[in-house]
Formats: C-alpha cells, structure tokens, sequence
C-alpha cells in the first residue's frame, strides 16, 4: 500500500475541537459504549 | 456479542437495522479467528498480509448485515461492527469520510476503498496519536472518527 498523505492532516487544536463537538453534539454516542460493554461482557 | 453489534447498527444506521439477526451470528462464528486475531492488535500494525484476511472479513459482514428486505448492502454497518468487534485495529468510516479520503466506494465492492481507507487511518493515526486525551476512554480510532464525523460528516467544524 502506497504511504502517500493525500488528505487533511488536523493539528492538535483542530483534532481536539473535532471530537469534542461530538461528544456535545452528538447525541447517540452513549450507544457505542453500551455496545462496546455488552460486546466485553461476552 | 450479536447484541452489541445490533444494538449499534438499530441505533446509528436505521435505515439498515432490518438485517437477519441469524445472518450475523453465523458471520460472526465463521470469523471468529480474525476477530480473535485484530482485537489484540492496534492499526500500527497493519500490514499487506493483512489485505486479504480484512477483505474476507469485511465482505463477510457485507453479506450478513444486508437488509432483509431488498438485500441492500451497508459499508457503513460493516465498519460500525467489525469496529466494535476490533476497536483499535479496524476504523469507522460513513460514505462522507469515505469521499475526503479518496476512498468512495460502490456497497458491493467496497471492500478494497475500506483497505485502502485503513492504510489511510493508519497514517492519519500516527499524526494524532498524541492529539488524544491521555489516559482515554475510548480507542484513538473512536477519537478519529469523532474529529472525521464532526468535520466531514456534519461540517460541525471548519
């Protein structure tokens, strides 16, 4: 596989802006933990 | 575990939640040696003898989360799963993402736009690894797929 950086590389400020917008935003993360437990558990 | 994944894919990709849940017991049974396998590892270490195996995997799921209804297929519910399964070695990624990182795909032959998107992850991994909270309660590859849905997905940031 090439190793070529053809995309938007975020610095540190923009990358952290990113996922904390998320997790304000977005209202259906808890689901991912929930799964991510129940698949644990098993 | 079929729990997990359904709980998932109902949640977050209704418009692909009617899949046979007998589909996806079986996908998961007969690839339970590769899951075994990149559950233990980080995308750092992805390599070309891994091409073949994630292909296999990711066409099985393809298959097993298809909609029962018209057997339409969802690359966005393959990753969601084998993420979930995989958390630290197999990234998310929606038809957006997918767009931004030259990796657009066709549902049917998106196996090979998802290597290539993993190749890409892996490089983008290495740049932000440091960019995370450490200690995090979240795998870096849940941490790049909230910056990418933000960003690309949503437009939530410029």
């Amino acid at each position: 596989m090439k190793n070529n950086i053809d995309f938007h590389i975020p610095n540190f400020d923009e990358f952290r802006k990113g996922y904390k917008v998320f997790n304000i935003w977005e209202k259906r993360g808890p689901i991912y933990f929930e799964s991510l437990d129940i698949i644990s558990n098993n | 575990m079929v729990e997990g994944v359904s709980k998932l894919i109902r949640s977050w990709n209704r418009f692909f939640a009617n899949f046979n849940f007998e589909d996806l017991v079986n996908c998961i049974i007969e690839n339970q040696k590769s899951l075994n396998e990149f559950r233990q590892r980080e995308i750092f270490s992805l390599s070309e003898i891994d091409n073949e195996k994630i292909k296999g995997l990711f066409n099985h799921f393809l298959n097993g989360l298809k909609r029962v209804k018209d057997n339409v297929k969802s690359p966005v519910s393959v990753a969601k799963a084998i993420n979930l399964l995989c958390p630290d070695f197999l990234p998310l990624w929606d038809s957006n993402i997918a767009i931004v990182y030259d990796c657009f795909y066709f549902a049917p032959l998106a196996a090979s736009p998802y290597i290539r998107f993993c190749y890409k992850t892996k490089l983008l991994a290495d740049k932000v690894k440091n960019y995370a909270p450490s200690p995090d309660d979240r795998s870096l590859l849940k941490r790049i797929d909230e910056y990418n849905y933000s960003k690309y997905s949503m437009g939530w940031i410029r």
